[in-house]
């Protein structure tokens, strides 16, 4: 077993190759040391871990060599859930999850599974008190009672809620978010007065804290220019923190209140009170992505969540380097037509290399395409697709640019060429077949079009816009039997996704 | 299909634009929109589709109580919302598809002067932007300014020559032009790609063959006319035929089809008044027949327009019409009976005639004379067969027999006894009663001539008839003016309702 080393850089070696040498291992050493074993389990998982944000197909393949290997490894449960979450397989992910749960984990991971599950994304929250109920060990008390507590919310089991959380604060009379979580209760039951003095009981706790810091900050000594003073410093951080807490409680009573439908000026006062007490908070991006998501509709929304975020961005010690933040700046100006801002935030959201780089390359191409200036945007989807060539998003903006352009040669080479490199996954095909028939319609070919909507459907038979543009074509053609057939299985096919993508 | 490369809101959205387009279920489509609108609502491609669906729920909803109101109240509550949602974007970051936004949502609120100028700003930003010019064309064809929708359809053509609704929308103003020769260019070229299955060609080719009937009628042009009206019936039956949608462009809105059928109607009487009478009996029993027929036709076309139809008064009146002509002028009564009945006395006189001439000519013969002289009874006078009796005992059967027979003529009394009685005992002619009483002859000379002059003065007779008759046919000539009332009616209503049509589409 010593012989096998693991090498994690799938670009050295590939993730099929390394399974293939460990099964081969295993074959001439059926009955291998533990030790050896345990460094193999440990070597795998390290290298799954290290792919699994950008290959998770290939971690996952990772992952169930390492439960195979060691079926009572927790994690190895826990990183095969999370590379199945990172496909879009969230009810493979839950399985896996919960069979980590059974595995003993540790429990601050545990706590991790479980909020994931009762998490706003997969919302198994009676998977999670069915959980705790079996095992109420599995993770520490208080955070089993606030756990208890916040499912039974969601579940609108207020009083049972209550009950969670009062046992919680038993455990933590100082914990502000305890209180914080009663007044949401009372919020929920529509007991204002009640919710309210839970709130008033929350804040004026950590406000004690920043005032208590602060006034033991100015009792001391004015120092001396180049002069350290520890508890200054050790005070000033305390402060901080506080502050950030206070923040904090305050962007998550907003929340709350937001998600009972209340008035937005309700929310707004206790966010804006969040953004002046720790600008550079967390909570402040919080805040600003929240306005930003919900707010595209908005014109409200939207001017508060460009101002958040210049807050933010004004706030951090280096302004200007978080290309998230500039990117959903950028986007926030774009989407309230300030299109100068938008144009140099987001260029400035290109600059550093990052995840974020070919997003604002091609925002910066959308936001010009938007304008009719063609010519200006296409150098912007060419630099986002040669950063990220494999993004749909991104090649389907750069041939509409393209076919607006008149560039039909270009665009249909930039088709084949991607469709070259994914032969083998038909869905990626007929992805890519798809946009050759759309650049045909969009150049009046019709028979050219229908030809290649006919292949993507044959690669991918549950492609829905080839078969609507199929339907469409075979109607422009004047073949009204045939496209009335199609649009029949348009529908189904429509009906087909929607029920996929349901959650269940 | 990689769902997280789209929005899932869209295949919602996408899904009910079929469900009302193609399966005209317009509460699934609104439903199912109304969702995704509510969870999306500053999405300006929902607004838009929410207003084809009422657009089209207002086309294809005309019910018996004809209340659409309620769906003209949403179609302009959400053209208002589209508009409502354009104005947050600055006009100086408008492009074109927001100026042929707000054109759209300007017309579905009709308020055509500032939809017109929406789409010319559109056109103006990009000239290539073929559904804005589609768009300025339709208003200006809603506003009857036929030139200037003209020229932004020919436009538009050059950019998308195989448009069949744009090629309809050039062959509708070319009707209302009187071009007829370039309409039937356009909606032949659509007729023949599309196999006669595209409704508004078919439609608008029914009213283009319907108007070029009445040109033709117009100069008296009568087997002109008569082909045409013919065309036009086709094309409007086959029209009407996209009432169970199968594979036509489209299904047929109630208001289409009342116009199809009042229009197929009307087609259908003017090609009867068209139709030329033939001189003979025959063609003109033929014809009465013919003409018959297309009143039924022209009935039942008229019959199947409700009464809660735009047209439905004016169908009515061709209805009450129709049946009032067909009443007091039906074909066999008024044409056929006086041919037949001309014709039974020209066949009975030669009959007569050719009778008289034979018996005339074989007179003589027994057989004539058995038939044209009656019947004289004779028989032996008892007188002559008493002394007879006595002569011979043995004949006495024979002889008592004979004396009581009758014959119709001495002739065949004497033949008879000769054989019955032999050489023994001769019969002398004075022993027969009536033996030279004379029959009075049936066909005397006289009788003859008189038959003879009778039988040609029926035959000329017969043969006069029709002309004798010629005040009836005039009466149908005068029953035809009636029917001028009927089809000169319609005018309005054909035209505004084919224009209906014609925009459905869009």
């Amino acid at each position: 077993m010593g012989h096998l080393i693991i090498i994690d850089n799938p670009a050295i070696k590939p993730v099929e190759e390394t399974l293939r040498e460990v099964d081969q291992v295993l074959k001439t050493q059926p009955v291998p040391d533990a030790d050896a074993m345990a460094q193999l389990v440990k070597d795998l998982y390290s290298f799954g871990t290290k792919i699994m944000n950008d290959a998770p197909e290939a971690a996952e393949k990772l992952f169930r060599k390492v439960t195979e290997l060691d079926p009572n490894y927790a994690n190895g449960y826990i990183n095969w859930g999370f590379s199945l979450h990172k496909q879009g397989r969230n009810d493979e992910a839950v399985d896996q999850y919960k069979i980590s749960l059974t595995k003993a984990p540790e429990p601050a991971l545990a706590l991790d599974v479980l909020t994931w599950l009762g998490g706003k994304d997969i919302r198994r929250y009676q998977d999670v008190l069915d959980v705790l109920k079996a095992q109420p060990d599995l993770i520490a008390p208080l955070d089993k009672e606030k756990l208890l507590g916040d499912m039974e919310f969601q579940l609108k089991h207020f009083s049972k809620a209550a009950e969670a959380y009062e046992c919680a604060r038993q455990l933590a009379p100082a914990d502000p978010f305890i209180l914080k979580a009663l007044g949401d209760v009372h919020s929920a039951l529509l007991q204002e007065a009640k919710a309210s003095q839970y709130y008033t009981q929350a804040i004026a706790l950590v406000t004690e804290s920043v005032d208590t810091a602060e006034q033991a900050i100015s009792a001391l000594p004015p120092v001396a220019p180049g002069q350290v003073q520890p508890d200054r410093n050790s005070l000033e951080t305390t402060v901080i923190e506080a502050r950030k807490t206070l923040a904090r409680l305050h962007y998550e009573i907003g929340d709350t209140l937001l998600s009972l439908d209340a008035d937005l000026e309700q929310v707004w006062t206790h966010w804006k009170e969040a953004i002046q007490i720790a600008p550079g908070a967390e909570s402040t991006l919080s805040i600003a992505d929240m306005l930003y998501n919900n707010g595209l509709a908005n014109k409200d929304r939207l001017t508060k969540a460009a101002d958040t975020y210049t807050t933010y961005n004004q706030a951090s010690p280096t302004p200007d380097s978080d290309a998230y933040v500039l990117l959903n700046l950028g986007l926030c100006h774009y989407y309230l037509y300030n299109y100068p801002a938008a144009i140099e935030t987001l260029t400035k959201a290109a600059q550093p290399a990052g995840d974020y780089q070919h997003y604002a390359n091609y925002w910066l191409g959308v936001l010009y395409n938007s304008q009719r200036k063609f010519e200006e945007a296409e150098p912007y989807y060419q630099r986002a697709f040669r950063q990220k060539p494999d993004e749909y998003f991104i090649i389907e903006g750069l041939i509409l640019c393209l076919s607006a352009l008149g560039k039909k040669d270009e665009a249909l080479a930039i088709c084949q060429k991607t469709k070259a490199r994914y032969s083998t996954s038909q869905e990626r095909t007929a992805e890519l077949t798809y946009l050759i028939g759309n650049i045909h319609l969009d150049f009046k070919e019709l028979d050219k079009a229908l030809h290649y909507y006919e292949d993507a459907l044959q690669q991918d038979p549950l492609h829905v816009f080839a078969r609507h543009n199929m339907a469409h074509i075979l109607e422009k053609k004047g073949e009204y039997g045939k496209a009335r057939d199609e649009w029949n299985n348009a529908k189904s096919n429509y009906l087909d996704l929607l029920a996929k993508s349901t959650p269940a | 299909m990689n769902l997280k490369n789209y929005n899932l809101n869209d295949f919602s959205a996408y899904l009910s634009s079929i469900l009302f387009s193609v399966d005209y279920d317009f509460d699934k489509a609104e439903s199912q929109l109304l969702n995704v609108y509510a969870k999306e609502p500053g999405n300006l491609l929902y607004v838009l589709l929410l207003c084809q669906l009422y657009q089209k729920k207002i086309e294809y909803c005309s019910l018996p109580n004809g209340d659409t109101m309620q769906d003209e109240t949403e179609l302009a509550n959400y053209a208002q919302k589209g508009l409502d949602m354009l104005d947050k974007k600055p006009r100086t970051a408008w492009i074109d598809s927001d100026f042929q936004n707000q054109g759209a949502f300007l017309s579905y609120k009709a308020n055509l002067e500032e939809a017109l100028k929406a789409y010319q700003q559109a056109i103006s930003i990009n000239p290539k932007a073929t559904d804005a010019r589609i768009g300025l064309g339709v208003v200006y064809q809603k506003q009857k300014k036929w030139n200037a929708a003209r020229a932004v359809f020919e436009q538009a053509r050059r950019l998308d020559p195989n448009d069949f609704t744009l090629r309809c929308n050039l062959a509708e103003i070319l009707i209302e032009q009187d071009q007829f020769k370039e309409a039937e260019e356009h909606l032949a070229f659509v007729r023949r790609l599309t196999d006669r299955r595209h409704l508004d060609a078919l439609i608008l080719s029914g009213r283009l063959y319907a108007r070029l009937g009445d040109k033709a009628r117009d100069n008296d042009d009568t087997v002109e006319a008569d082909g045409r009206f013919d065309k036009a019936i086709r094309f409007l039956d086959k029209a009407a035929q996209a009432d169970n949608y199968g594979d036509f462009s489209r299904k047929i809105t109630p208001a289409e089809s009342y116009t199809v059928h009042y229009l197929s109607g009307y087609c259908q009487i003017r090609q009867l008044q068209a139709r030329e009478k033939k001189g003979s009996l025959i063609e003109r029993f033929n014809f009465a027949t013919e003409s018959q027929r297309n009143v039924d036709k022209a009935l039942v076309k008229f019959g199947r327009i409700p009464e809660y139809a735009h047209n439905s008064f004016e169908a009515n009146q061709a209805v009450r019409q129709l049946k009032k002509y067909r009443k007091e002028s039906s074909p066999l009564k008024e044409v056929g009976a006086q041919g037949l009945k001309g014709t039974v006395v020209v066949i009975l006189a030669i009959l007569v005639l050719i009778s008289a001439q034979i018996f005339f000519l074989f007179r003589e013969t027994s057989l004539v004379r058995a038939i044209t002289q009656p019947d004289v009874v004779c028989y032996v006078q008892p007188s002559k067969v008493q002394p007879l009796l006595k002569l011979d005992s043995a004949g006495d059967v024979k002889l008592t027999q004979f004396a009581r027979l009758t014959f119709n003529h001495p002739d065949s009394l004497i033949a008879r006894w000769q054989r019955d009685m032999g050489e023994t005992i001769r019969i002398e002619r004075g022993w027969i009663e009536n033996a030279d009483a004379k029959p009075t002859p049936l066909l005397s000379e006289g009788f003859y001539v008189f038959i003879t002059f009778a039988s040609l003065l029926f035959i000329i007779a017969g043969l006069a008839l029709p002309e004798l008759t010629k005040l009836k046919v005039g009466s149908i000539e005068l029953e035809k003016a009636k029917l001028e009332t009927i089809t000169t009616t319609t005018s309005l209503n054909i035209t505004s309702s084919a224009s209906a049509a014609s925009s459905a589409s869009r």
